[in-house]
């Protein structure tokens, strides 16, 4: 039947029942069904829930490359010192502080003993082919003897596994990381130059799944999305490593003058800020001049009026530096804390907003936001060392509701957030507690 | 006349060093920064700083109190030889200088000092 033989039978027909139009039409009646049940389907998937994986503080610590024996390794740490120091006062520092002892046949650097964050306490790094896989401090003074341990390769590296593992069998659609993912740009700038890149793009980008057809749609061109933390712009202020990793975020907009972007998925908002480079007066200080904190401030309210002009419930906001802490580093300081900017919208949206950067967890829910700091994706674990694992807080400062006034432990850990359109969102943690009796474990938090 | 001279020398050379080290103080104004702990001296104010991780100041602690004191001769040198060359009749105006900028000095460092003894 061609068309033009149709068209005459129609015409043939009118006034009257058209037997073969009407048969058609019956013949029709799947096709359209199975249109409209796709449609249906698409409308209920942007409808339906779905999960993410989000961690953060996620670098391993130095990648101590042995290539001519000593002459290298001084160098590196001569450059490293020469951050906080003059480079000729970094020199003399080296070579009286810092102690390489190299295995004798091999030849390989095994182990470097150097200062710590105060006068009395020594920091012991076990390295393995470059990377120091083992950390631990021993304070002289106080506590000679005891070495604390307080980083391990092994805890990153079971954090990207586990996640990885959630995205490959579709238990997690993306994955989020609030920042600090490489120690430096200073060893390279690229995937194939910097050894930290190599290493997240071997134990995570690469591993991940190509988005499907649903994330594409959404503009999302990959399935790992960052906020960038202080440790990508050391040495590398242009962020050349994390625009070469993760080159789908120029999509958004992200360039070396503009470090925020958001995006939509599934009517939920996800927004992301820079919180600064580090300022060692003010370790948590919002010094993010890309754009500054108020430019930031106008735009996260623009983004999150817009969420609510299009009627959107849950928005999702990741930056590094934390709004509320309890230990290391400590807060965001007063005047430049969002808090307020982010508290006035959470009688309209679910509010929820990741941090990092202090290398421990804890968790707060204020003014009906819920704040995550999740400093257990793989980094040094500072705060679990005595006199740094609680910082001076006013009286009613909100409380951590992880520890729970318990000193932090060395932990690793990422949360499985369920987003759920009409129900609250859930938080399921997991995590790896080296040396406990309960070395793994999983909860549920703000439960 | 080399006696007043001196006079007049040494009156402006002590209010201007007082003004001149608070400046030094307040502003960073070493002449150069010394690091005991290594025996290093560089010349120019260098302050620790960090990009990424906290500062590890205690491993080369530096001195700025020879810089700010040098800066602050040096300034009051200045001063004080062109006080004199001016004509006599100024003294008065020297020793008025002598008795209030000290003062007044000591009380700006006592200022400066005080995030010192904030925790």
């Amino acid at each position: 039947m061609d068309g033009r033989l149709v068209f005459s039978d129609v015409n043939s027909a009118k006034g009257g029942l058209n037997r073969r139009g009407l048969l058609s039409g019956l013949a029709m009646l799947p096709v359209l069904s199975s249109v409209l049940a796709v449609k249906k389907a698409v409308a209920q998937q942007a409808n339906s829930g779905f999960s993410f994986a989000v961690c953060g503080d996620s670098r391993p610590m130095m990648y101590l490359p042995v290539k001519e024996g000593r002459t290298d390794l001084v160098g590196l740490f001569v450059e490293m010192f020469g951050l906080v120091m003059p480079e000729k006062v970094a020199e003399a520092v080296v070579k009286r502080d810092v102690k390489m002892i190299f295995d004798p046949t091999t030849k390989e650097l095994k182990q470097v003993v150097m200062p710590f964050m105060s006068r009395s306490e020594v920091m012991t790094l076990s390295v393995d082919q470059g990377w120091v896989t083992r950390a631990t401090v021993e304070d002289v003074k106080l506590l000679p003897g005891v070495h604390r341990e307080m980083f391990r390769l092994e805890g990153g590296d079971w954090v990207s596994r586990e996640i990885v593992q959630h995205v490959q069998a579709g238990r997690a659609k993306f994955v989020i990381n609030s920042g600090d993912v490489v120690w430096w740009g200073n060893q390279g700038r690229s995937v194939a130059d910097s050894p930290y890149w190599k290493r997240v793009n071997d134990t995570m980008l690469k591993l991940l799944p190509a988005p499907d057809s649903e994330m594409r749609a959404a503009g999302l061109e990959g399935r790992w999305f960052m906020s960038v933390g202080n440790h990508e712009v050391w040495g590398d202020p242009k962020i050349e490593g994390t625009l070469d990793a993760v080159p789908y975020l120029k999509n958004f907009g992200v360039t070396p003058e503009r470090l925020i972007y958001k995006f939509d998925f599934r009517d939920v908002r996800f927004i992301f800020l820079w919180s600064g480079k580090y300022d060692y007066r003010s370790p948590s200080l919002w010094d993010g001049d890309r754009p500054k904190y108020a430019e930031q401030m106008v735009q996260l309210q623009q983004w999150l009026d817009d969420a609510k002009a299009k009627g959107l419930k849950k928005a999702f906001i990741t930056f590094h530096y934390p709004v509320f802490c309890r230990a290391g580093l400590g807060p965001i300081p007063e005047p430049d804390n969002p808090h307020k900017t982010i508290a006035a919208y959470a009688k309209d949206l679910e509010l929820v907003v990741f941090n990092g950067h202090v290398h421990t967890t804890e968790m707060y829910d204020v003014d009906g936001v819920k704040y995550l700091v999740l400093g257990g994706g793989g980094a040094e674990q500072d705060p679990i060392l005595p006199g740094r694992t609680s910082i001076k807080v006013p009286s009613n400062y909100p409380p951590d509701l992880y520890w729970k006034g318990k000193p932090p432990q060395e932990e690793y850990n990422y949360v499985l957030v369920d987003v759920a359109p009409v129900e609250k969102t859930k938080f399921n943690l997991t995590r790896y507690r080296p040396g406990s009796a309960e070395p793994f474990a999983s909860e549920a938090l703000f439960s | 006349m080399f006696n007043s001279m001196f006079r007049r020398f040494a009156f402006a050379y002590g209010a201007a060093f007082a003004l001149f080290y608070a400046l030094a103080h307040a502003r960073g104004l070493a002449l150069f920064t010394v690091y005991p702990a290594q025996g290093i001296v560089l010349l120019g104010l260098h302050r620790s700083r960090d990009v990424a991780d906290p500062v590890l100041d205690f491993l080369a602690p530096e001195m700025y109190w020879y810089g700010w004191t040098a800066s602050a001769a040096v300034g009051a040198l200045v001063v004080g030889i062109v006080a004199a060359l001016l004509p006599a009749r100024l003294s008065p105006f020297w020793v008025w200088c002598a008795w209030v900028v000290p003062p007044m000095a000591m009380i700006a460092c006592a200022y400066l000092t005080i995030p010192w003894f904030r925790l």
